[in-house]
């Protein structure tokens, strides 16, 4: 009885051994050779063509109604526009961000909230580590619309943050 | 076993009463207004003028229909007077060429307005009489100078004189509006008369210029521009006809409210970082700072008194109107409706406050009572914003979308009347001034 055991035992153990070892792995492909140097380029005399820096191409975010909190859409954008301006090609970009309002309510009202909105996206950029003196905002309430039709499509199009470059 | 089934009926009792004592949600009220500015129309009685052979062409009797029509429309807007005209049906019947005052009497006249009109070196000159037609007694008389273009001109004075004499109040035939409009993509401020004519540009620059407010006199129009980039305040001054700078703190510098007593104007600043309300000198010197919140605080309005302030705050998740001692303290929420309450218009009679409430997407102007309990609702369609009181707090002029761009409307202080006001371009934010003689 007991050698049985011991058996079944053995087995088992065995089988663990064999699974956990697995299927071996294939052999490690050499690295590719590097490209071949192109030797004419270094004794080429022309000056050579200067680095091609991407201009800031910085996107608007979007707001809900009577609202001044970033959601997860315009948070996505907004990191994407912090890691431009946090890039060594634009570390001296002064941007505006400009708030806005659809038509709706009160302007007296839209004119707090548009500021509410572009302090909200300049405090990201903030947070993320952009030097406050390079960001100035403003508020144009519901004087600047993008879409002047009366819908909502229109609407949810006025609700935004613009990012204006005033100098790279 | 019965006590068991008495418990079981209990529980469900004491949740019903336990959710009946939980405070309910204020709704805000439709209806009639009953209280309120009430007022017992004098019946008035408007007779034809007599012509004199002065008058000769097709002209001058076009001339003296237009002016008695635009009375008979004065005198009804003042909404003191239930004005009778002279009854061509009563006049067949009883084969009379003119009324006498027993006939003015039937048809249910106390007073009645006669005059005689001649013409003079191209100006028609109207002697008015008014007869009271019980004790056939005369009230009151004067005689108006008018030239042919102006027909509606020379009835506003007649009105104002009217309804001085006959009640006692002031009206408002010299009062003007304020109000931006945008023409051509740009903003700027103008003025026209109480009714919407006459319209004349203040402002012609490339900047925004919104938000006009007169000061207590009417001597100087406050408004909001961003012509130098930033939003700052601005003074028009009349007699000089002059533009100066008032604020232009870092931030936004507007909303301005000119105290009714001229010691302040109220004005909000987003120098701290967001919007708060303070009270500045008429140099431009903060005096005091009103609120202090990390919520939105702005729309100031002055109580007639001087003493407090309404305006708008979204410190409590939703904007609402919010009251204040003009010294800052004791600050109280007036309104409990809806999720978005704007634009708060104390009335010069001190007794309402009108606002905008949204609804299903669009606002409606409502008024409610200082003490926040009673709102009636005075528009029903389109979006109808940033109401204004008329300086006898009897009418209301606001921007309505009703019939497509912003345009600017009026009506009565129970929402009667309603009548567009015939202005150029997309206009926004009323302000209506005192009688300026």
């Amino acid at each position: 009885m007991s050698r049985k055991l011991a058996v079944l035992l053995v087995l088992m153990l065995a089988l663990i051994v064999i699974i956990s070892c697995g299927p071996k792995k294939p052999p490690e492909l050499p690295p590719p050779p590097p490209p071949p140097v192109d030797t004419t380029a270094q004794i080429d005399t022309t000056t050579p063509p200067p680095p091609v820096v991407q201009p800031l191409d910085l996107v608007p975010i979007y707001f809900d109604f009577d609202k001044y909190n970033l959601t997860p859409l315009a948070t996505d954008v907004l990191a994407d526009n912090a890691a431009q301006l946090a890039d060594p090609d634009h570390k001296n970009a002064i941007i505006r961000i400009e708030g806005n309002c659809d038509e709706r309510g009160s302007d007296e009202y839209n004119m707090a909230l548009g500021e509410k909105r572009a302090a909200a996206a300049r405090d990201y950029l903030v947070n993320y580590g952009i030097n406050p003196d390079r960001i100035s905002i403003i508020s144009y309430g519901e004087s600047r619309p993008v879409d002047r039709a009366h819908t909502e499509d229109a609407w949810a199009k006025n609700r935004r943050d613009d990012f204006v470059v005033i100098s790279e | 076993m019965v006590k068991l089934k008495n418990i079981l009926i209990l529980i469900p009792m004491c949740v019903l009463l336990m959710v009946s004592a939980a405070p309910a949600q204020k709704t805000e009220i439709r209806g009639t207004i009953v209280a309120g500015p009430t007022i017992s129309l004098i019946s008035l009685a408007v007779d034809n003028f007599k012509m004199t052979e002065s008058l000769t062409t097709s002209d001058d009797t076009a001339f003296v229909e237009d002016l008695r029509k635009a009375l008979f429309d004065d005198l009804t807007f003042t909404l003191y007077f239930n004005v009778v005209q002279p009854d061509s049906a009563f006049l067949a019947d009883f084969a009379k060429g003119q009324m006498n005052l027993d006939d003015w009497i039937y048809l249910g006249a106390q007073m009645l307005v006669r005059g005689n009109i001649k013409k003079q070196e191209g100006l028609f000159t109207l002697s008015v009489e008014v007869v009271d037609v019980f004790r056939n007694k005369l009230v009151y008389n004067n005689e108006y100078l008018g030239s042919a273009q102006n027909p509606r001109a020379m009835s506003h004075r007649i009105a104002g004189d009217l309804l001085f004499n006959i009640t006692g109040e002031k009206g408002v035939f010299e009062s003007k509006i304020a109000y931006s409009s945008e023409i051509n993509g740009n903003r700027d401020i103008f003025i026209c008369d109480f009714d919407g004519y006459n319209p004349i540009r203040i402002t012609s620059d490339k900047g925004i210029d919104q938000m006009p407010a007169w000061s207590n006199n009417g001597d100087r129009l406050y408004f909001t521009s961003d012509r130098k980039g930033n939003h700052d305040l601005y003074c028009y001054v009349f007699e000089k006809d002059e533009t100066y700078v008032v604020s232009d703190r870092s931030g936004l510098n507007y909303a301005a409210a000119p105290s009714p007593d001229g010691k302040y104007i109220a004005l909000t600043l987003s120098i701290s970082g967001n919007s708060e309300i303070y009270l500045l000198d008429n140099a431009g010197r903060i005096m005091r700072r009103l609120t202090y919140s990390y919520a939105i605080d702005t729309s100031p309005t002055w109580s007639p008194n001087s003493r407090e302030i309404a305006f708008i705050s979204d410190r409590a998740g939703n904007p609402q109107i919010y009251v204040t001692d003009v010294d800052g303290i004791n600050t109280r929420r007036l309104t409990y409706y809806g999720d978005y309450i704007a634009d708060p218009a104390w009335s010069p009679r001190g007794d309402y406050i009108a606002y905008c409430s949204r609804e299903s997407g669009q606002f409606q102007i409502y008024i409610v009572d200082i003490t926040g309990q009673n709102a009636y609702k005075l528009t029903e369609i389109g979006s109808n914003e940033g109401p204004c009181w008329s300086p006898d707090g009897l009418h209301l002029v606001y921007a309505s979308n009703i019939d497509g761009p912003y345009s600017l409307w009026e009506m009565n202080f129970d929402g009667s009347g309603k009548r567009k006001l015939s202005l150029q371009g997309d206009c926004r934010s009323p302000s209506w001034s005192v009688n300026l003689k």
